[in-house]
């Protein structure tokens, strides 16, 4: 508690084509929201300090193309994530039953040293649309099967739950940033830790945005 | 047609079983040979088949064989120079094309080449002057080559002091050959032939270094323990080593230190666009453009107005071919027009239950729905609901489909479209043929392992080395020399960087492939020129330089840049004798050895520029 280090969250949003994420990312961040943005091509990220709890966070969150070919290039960035956002289209069966591969795609790309136990936060995007195809019970007992991820229903169209979900997300991810932090107390291990995570917060004093 | 060499040797070892030293599946061949210099058939000669190739062990000699497995493509059979180029035909029939098999005896190995022009290949040349090209698809050459590298003695050529890249062979080494002995007494693959244990761990070396090295000298430990080695390992592994290193004229990551460039010549400043009366006035009675190369010269420097775009970049896209009559467009207009509708038909009359059991043709079908939807929408073009021009959009990239099912639909393809569309004032036919036209240019772009973005963004790096080794060295530093930053310039060549008339502009500029086919890469390394002071400067790290290249939207001067991407050009031209192969390749300088295996293309392309260059300053 004594030293209260400038953190920068990393999160990564992931799912199918046209399912939202360039969506979410610019309303929690911007709070505006266009049926103008294009695919999303390569990669791109958007900054933000948040408060959680006592903390001020910086949390950077990536956006990626939702077409599955253009991952292979892009995983550089994958590495050093703190939580991992998994979206689908409520209206779109196809894009929830991809959530699986995005998650293994995520697990083997970022390797994180505890797999079993890192943050995934889950999105049923959409739902200010009618023709919904995918029912709460099914999504959250994907959730449910998957160690118990939090799952949130969202419209970036209408912002309906996207600052709540973004909330959990810096959360989830502060706690496993925090678990690192952990282990800083042990003397051997300042330094490997300790040099990563002087990297990652100069990072964020000099990001632009 | 008859076999002039080998033949003794082959029959003798059509007999003799012989063994597998090497074998590698999906290894296409190309082949041109002196004879074919310089005539039309040089154009077919990159119709590739692929096979299987292997290196044979026989009792007397040692062979280089490929077989074909996959027919698909056929070229003419007169385009292929079945004399001169080893090429030996069992069937009969000389239609039975599934017989053409290829030998070389290692014994008449004079020298090879490795080249990366879109594929990694190998040419090798034999002391009749025959050559044939492999063409490694997707496995990788270096393990072909540490094979040829165990069994025949080699030595780089040089000339100028500077190695060629052409590797001469010497002769064949012995089976006596220390290397080999040594290998064989290793047995540290006990369930593998002694070979392969070189080239896995070879390829291993140069893909994971540290890693592959610890392993195998831990598995040469284990050996060292277990029993007396009767040889000296360790060094033969550090000449394993050497050998690993000596394939610089391949390695893709580790650049060699770069030349030092002249400075960077005045150019030209940029001209005005071709108008309408220079472009008609280029056609002869018949309608004929006469002079080709002088109106690419003139779009190279200005662009076109856009009152001409709709005809001018129907020639640009090969639509129409530039010495066609007024008769003959007239014709393909028709022709092209029926081609069309017979593919756009094959998708708009399937039933939603053949749909229902077509989970590929539903998921090309989708993502183009998808696009369609979020594409250029801010322009009055394609805005508001309701857009007819929407639903062009999405019948072109349909028809597309259908035209090249394989590709199908990938992200960008619309952003490529979209421009088309407009200046083809929403007609489908022309769109389409123009879109074909300019995706067989990029479609490297959008295959499904990314092979063609992987080239182009080494190919980036590559040219930066040379031009820009100080801001080289600070990506370097900052983990970012994949130029993953460049990735969306590259997919979508820049067309989110700029605003909708810039970009119309660039396009035709790269569409003139003048000076070189791989303008567009040195317009990349203009921009980080331009930017280079601000990255290193600002110390950004690999983050702040992806954010700091997608900022650069809708803020790249376009004339600065093209004019700045040429002069670089035009150093690099200055350069010439002292740069590496790979460059002097990707810019189209002419490289003394490989004149026979310049492929047509880069040789014309070099020629126009000659051309133009000469009309622009005289």
């Amino acid at each position: 508690m004594a030293t209260r280090k400038k953190v920068l969250l990393k999160v990564i949003i992931l799912g199918d084509s046209s399912v939202g994420k360039t969506s979410l990312m610019n309303q929690y961040v911007n709070k505006k929201f266009t049926n103008q943005y294009k695919a999303t091509i390569g990669a791109d990220f958007l900054t933000k300090e948040v408060m959680v709890d006592d903390r001020i966070v910086t949390m950077q969150i990536w956006d990626t193309a939702g077409q599955e070919r253009f991952q292979s290039l892009g995983v550089a960035f994958y590495r050093g994530a703190d939580c991992c956002v998994l979206v689908f289209d409520v209206t779109s069966p196809g894009s929830f039953k991809s959530l699986d591969g995005w998650r293994d795609e995520f697990l083997i790309q970022a390797s994180p040293s505890d797999p079993d136990h890192f943050p995934f936060v889950v999105l049923g995007n959409k739902v200010d649309l009618d023709n919904r195809a995918v029912s709460t019970k099914r999504a959250q007992q994907w959730c449910q099967s998957k160690n118990g991820l939090p799952y949130f229903e969202t419209s970036a169209k209408e912002a309906v739950n996207v600052e709540q979900a973004f909330k959990t997300i810096a959360r989830n991810a502060l706690a496993q940033e925090s678990d690192v932090e952990l282990y800083n107390e042990f003397p051997d291990q300042i330094k490997l830790d300790g040099g990563s995570t002087d990297n990652r917060s100069s990072g964020s004093d000099n990001c632009a945005c | 047609m008859n076999s002039t060499y080998g033949s003794a040797e082959s029959t003798a070892s059509d007999e003799e079983v012989g063994t597998e030293y090497f074998v590698q599946q999906g290894v296409a061949i190309k082949s041109l040979s002196k004879l074919h210099k310089g005539s039309k058939s040089h154009k077919n000669a990159e119709t590739h088949y692929t096979g299987l190739l292997r290196i044979m062990k026989y009792r007397t000699a040692k062979f280089i064989e490929w077989k074909p497995t996959e027919m698909s493509i056929f070229p003419d059979v007169d385009e292929w120079n079945i004399v001169d180029t080893g090429y030996k035909q069992n069937g009969k029939n000389k239609n039975d094309r599934s017989n053409i098999d290829i030998k070389i005896n290692l014994a008449t190995m004079k020298s090879y080449k490795m080249k990366k022009h879109k594929k990694h290949q190998i040419s090798i040349l034999q002391t009749n002057g025959s050559l044939v090209t492999f063409l490694f698809e997707s496995s990788p050459i270096s393990d072909f080559v540490t094979a040829l590298k165990t069994l025949l003695h080699t030595e780089k050529e040089i000339r100028h002091h500077r190695p060629t890249g052409v590797i001469l062979v010497l002769g064949e080494r012995q089976d006596s050959d220390p290397l080999c002995q040594s290998i064989k007494e290793l047995k540290i693959f006990p369930d593998q032939p002694p070979t392969s244990t070189v080239w896995s761990f070879i390829s291993g070396f140069q893909n994971n270094p540290v890693e592959k090295t610890y392993e195998t000298f831990a598995k040469i430990s284990d050996v060292l323990l277990t029993r007396t080695p009767d040889t000296r390992p360790d060094q033969e592994v550090a000449e394993l080593l050497n050998r690993a290193e000596e394939d610089d004229e391949y390695t893709m990551v580790d650049h060699p230190p770069p030349t030092v460039l002249p400075p960077r010549p005045g150019i030209k400043p940029r001209g005005n666009p071709l108008d309408q009366t220079t472009f008609y006035q280029s056609m002869n009675d018949e309608g004929r453009i006469t002079n080709e190369d002088y109106i690419k010269n003139i779009i190279f420097y200005g662009g076109c107005e856009h009152s001409i775009r709709h005809e001018v970049w129907k020639y640009l896209l090969g639509y129409y071919p530039w010495n066609s009559t007024r008769e003959q467009r007239i014709n393909i207009d028709k022709q092209q027009k029926t081609e069309y509708e017979r593919m756009k038909v094959q998708w708009m009359n399937m039933s939603s239950d053949q749909i229902s059991r077509f989970n590929m043709y539903r998921d090309r079908k989708s993502l183009i729905d998808k696009d369609v939807y979020r594409t250029d929408r801010t322009l009055d073009f394609y805005a508001g609901e309701g857009n007819e021009n929407l639903v062009k959009l999405h019948n072109v990239l349909m028809t597309y489909v259908m035209y090249n099912f394989d590709l199908g639909y990938v992200q960008g393809m619309s952003d490529l479209l979209s421009p088309i569309l407009m200046i083809m004032n929403s007609d489908e036919v022309e769109s389409f043929w123009c879109f074909v036209g300019f995706m067989n240019r990029v479609n490297t772009n959008f295959e499904l392992k990314q092979t063609g973005m992987k080239k182009q963004l080494n190919d980036l790096h590559y040219l930066l080395t040379t031009v820009s080794p100080k801001l080289e060295n600070h990506l370097k530093k900052m983990d970012s020399s994949n130029m993953y930053f460049c990735f969306r310039w590259l997919l979508v060549l820049f067309k989110r960087e700029f605003i909708y008339s810039d970009i119309m502009r660039l396009w035709e500029v790269l569409w003139t492939d003048i000076p070189c086919a791989n303008f567009h890469l040195l317009i990349c390394v203009a921009i980080l020129d331009n930017e280079k002071d601000t990255i290193i400067n600002e110390n950004y790290g690999l983050t702040e330089i992806l954010k700091h290249v997608n900022n650069l939207c809708e803020q790249i001067d376009l004339d600065k840049a093209l004019t700045t991407a040429y002069s670089i050009y035009e150093q690099l031209k200055q350069a010439q004798p002292s740069l590496q192969d790979s460059v002097n390749e990707l810019l189209g300088f002419s490289i003394s050895h490989s004149e026979i295996i310049l492929s047509s293309d880069s040789n014309s392309r070099e020629d126009d520029y000659e051309k133009a260059l000469s009309m622009n300053y005289t």
